[in-house]
């Protein structure tokens, strides 16, 4: 009686072990699909910063800034005697 | 018997054992790194590309070029004719063609990457495990390098809007200006017009030029700066000291030399301030073309810079970028400063990083006369249009008949006009030059290119915030404006 319990908690003990070992496996295989979907959308997402960066860039460009402040906001470059220089060493700055 | 029949059976098992045995022994153990290549090429695959071309920004960290996929790789120039000679152009397989797009093509290169992706059955992307990386492999997402150049975004664009907006009042065919920190010869502004936008670039190879550093020019009289340091230096000349001016007209060796305002009598700083051809002539004789030469080359002139700018002109003749390099070694004391482009790559240092003296050319006395000299035209010679409201400027105008190699002598119509100076005075934080090539009707240098600079520099220190330190109005800005024909070298 006692000899075939100790063979059924083997047998029980051997299948968990095999069990986690297929799981692992499985979840490994899993992972794996994962994190080259993930890859995928990163590469994605970099490429999308890259663009931005380049919009960015383009919609602060000097020239582009000018010509907007010029035609659409009605701006002008002032005149000397309109410009109060502020030194950059003044003490607070 | 039955031990007979079943001696067969037995006899059987075991051939197949040892069958299965010696397959497994083939498979496993002999043709075990074969088979587990087959196996690894059929799961796993090698994919090749090419990391992002590199960005180049301003010193800021504005971004002026950058590489994005379109699908297919491009180069994209955001603030587009911005700084069109100094960042240069790459051809359709983004190999750098002109400019610092060139020069530091082993830097902005993207490096060839190589990783390993695996694949089920189904041939669906996998990750793979650490099993299955082989020696070589990378990470398939490398960030593209940053290169850093000296230039000011803001200062280059102000330049670019003096520049053009100067161009079309004189109807110039061309022109250049050259920003230059004095302290560490960084290159602030660097503007050649015309212009042309990189994004749109047809292969126009002309165009390309980066005049300021290739093309030579005759300078006029922006170098009697080099004389009057020769001078100084070997103690030849004294402020006070009087040279006859003739009038107007010296005949030298067969040439004749004209003042553009004929003067009697000049005490040595007012021959500056007048920029008299015969005075400095004569200063110059007194000086001997070996002092000259020495001083000369001292300065720079007739050698590469290595400001790490392509197509530098090592000839005998000026370029403009030498030429405010100069400016920038008085500005600074005496110490010709290397001209930078790049400062640096990402935060890596670099051995460009730090400021290089080339060399001391003259000493702090005598770069101090130099400057109150230089200082005297702004204030009541020939440079009066450079003055800067609110700021102590110090300047050379230059007006130098063009060499007509067709006709074989100095053209009487096309000039190049220009102005050389820095400021301010009392601490100079930029040394400019201005050079406008052909301009129509008027011609002096300080009537064209004066203005331009002090149109530039008063936009250049309010973004600075340089503290102004002369209040007091200019005493002779409206009087000084000549407006007699340029000095004229007659060949005989």
């Amino acid at each position: 009686m006692k000899a075939t319990r100790n063979h059924l908690l083997l047998i029980l003990g051997a299948a968990v072990l095999l069990l986690a070992y297929v799981w692992q496996h499985i979840e490994g295989i899993r992972l794996g699909y994962r994190l080259e979907r993930l890859q995928g959308e990163v590469a994605r997402l970099h490429n999308a910063v890259v663009h931005q960066r380049v919009r960015l860039s383009s919609l602060t460009a000097l020239e582009r800034v000018g010509m907007v402040a010029k035609e659409t906001l009605g701006m002008r470059s002032p005149r000397p005697e309109e410009i109060i220089t502020i030194p950059h060493d003044l003490p607070g700055l | 018997m039955n031990r007979r029949r079943l001696l067969v059976p037995f006899v059987g098992c075991i051939v197949l054992f040892i069958s299965l045995g010696v397959r497994l022994l083939w498979i496993q153990i002999i043709r075990h790194g074969a088979l587990e290549d087959r196996a690894q090429r059929q799961h796993y695959r090698i994919l090749k590309s090419q990391a992002a071309r590199g960005i180049i920004t301003d010193r800021s960290g504005h971004v002026l070029a950058m590489s994005v996929e379109f699908p297919e790789p491009k180069r994209v120039y955001p603030e587009r004719e911005l700084a069109c000679h100094v960042l240069g152009v790459v051809g359709a397989d983004q190999q750098g063609l002109a400019g610092v797009e060139f020069v530091a093509e082993a830097i902005l290169r993207g490096v060839p990457l190589q990783y390993q992706i695996g694949r089920d059955a189904l041939g669906r992307p996998i990750a793979t495990t650490g099993r299955g990386w082989r020696a070589g492999t990378q990470d398939r997402l490398i960030p593209p390098v940053s290169l850093a150049l000296t230039l000011d975004r803001t200062l280059q664009y102000l330049a670019e809007q003096v520049l053009e907006q100067g161009m079309r009042e004189t109807r110039a065919k061309r022109g250049i200006m050259v920003v230059q920190d004095p302290s560490t010869g960084e290159l602030l502004a660097l503007v050649n017009r015309p212009g042309f936008d990189p994004n749109q670039w047809q292969g126009d190879l002309p165009i390309l030029s980066n005049a300021a550093v290739s093309q030579t020019f005759e300078p006029g009289s922006t170098f009697k700066l080099v004389t009057a340091a020769a001078a100084l230096e070997e103690r030849l000349v004294g402020w006070e000291d009087r040279f006859f001016c003739e009038n107007g007209e010296f005949v030298v060796d067969g040439f004749t030399i004209h003042d553009h305002e004929p003067k009697g009598d000049l005490p040595f700083h007012q021959v500056m301030a007048y920029s008299s051809n015969i005075g400095m002539a004569k200063l110059g004789l007194h000086i001997g073309k070996e002092r000259f030469y020495r001083m000369a080359r001292a300065f720079g002139f007739g050698s590469v810079s290595s400001s790490g700018l392509p197509g530098e002109s090592p000839e005998v003749g000026t370029t403009a970028l030498q030429m405010v390099n100069a400016y920038a070694a008085i500005a600074n004391g005496g110490v010709l400063m290397e001209p930078r482009i790049l400062r640096g790559v990402q935060a890596v240092p670099t051995s460009r990083e730090r400021p290089r003296a080339i060399r001391r050319v003259c000493s702090p006395p005598t770069c101090a006369v130099l400057t109150q000299l230089l200082e005297e035209v702004v204030e009541t010679g020939t440079g009066t249009k450079a003055w800067v409201p609110g700021y102590r400027v110090a300047g050379k105008t230059g007006t130098a008949q063009k060499f007509d190699r067709q006709a074989g002598r100095y053209s009487p119509t096309r000039f190049l006009s220009s102005f050389c100076g820095f400021l301010p005075v009392e601490g100079p934080r930029l040394a400019i030059g201005v050079f406008i090539d052909e301009p129509q009707g008027v011609s002096w240098g300080g009537e064209v290119a004066a203005p331009l600079f002090a149109r530039f520099a008063t936009q250049a220190m309010q973004y600075l915030g340089v503290r102004p330190t002369s209040p007091a109005p200019h005493p002779t800005v409206a009087s000084a404006v000549t407006t007699s024909q340029p000095a004229r070298l007659d060949l005989p």
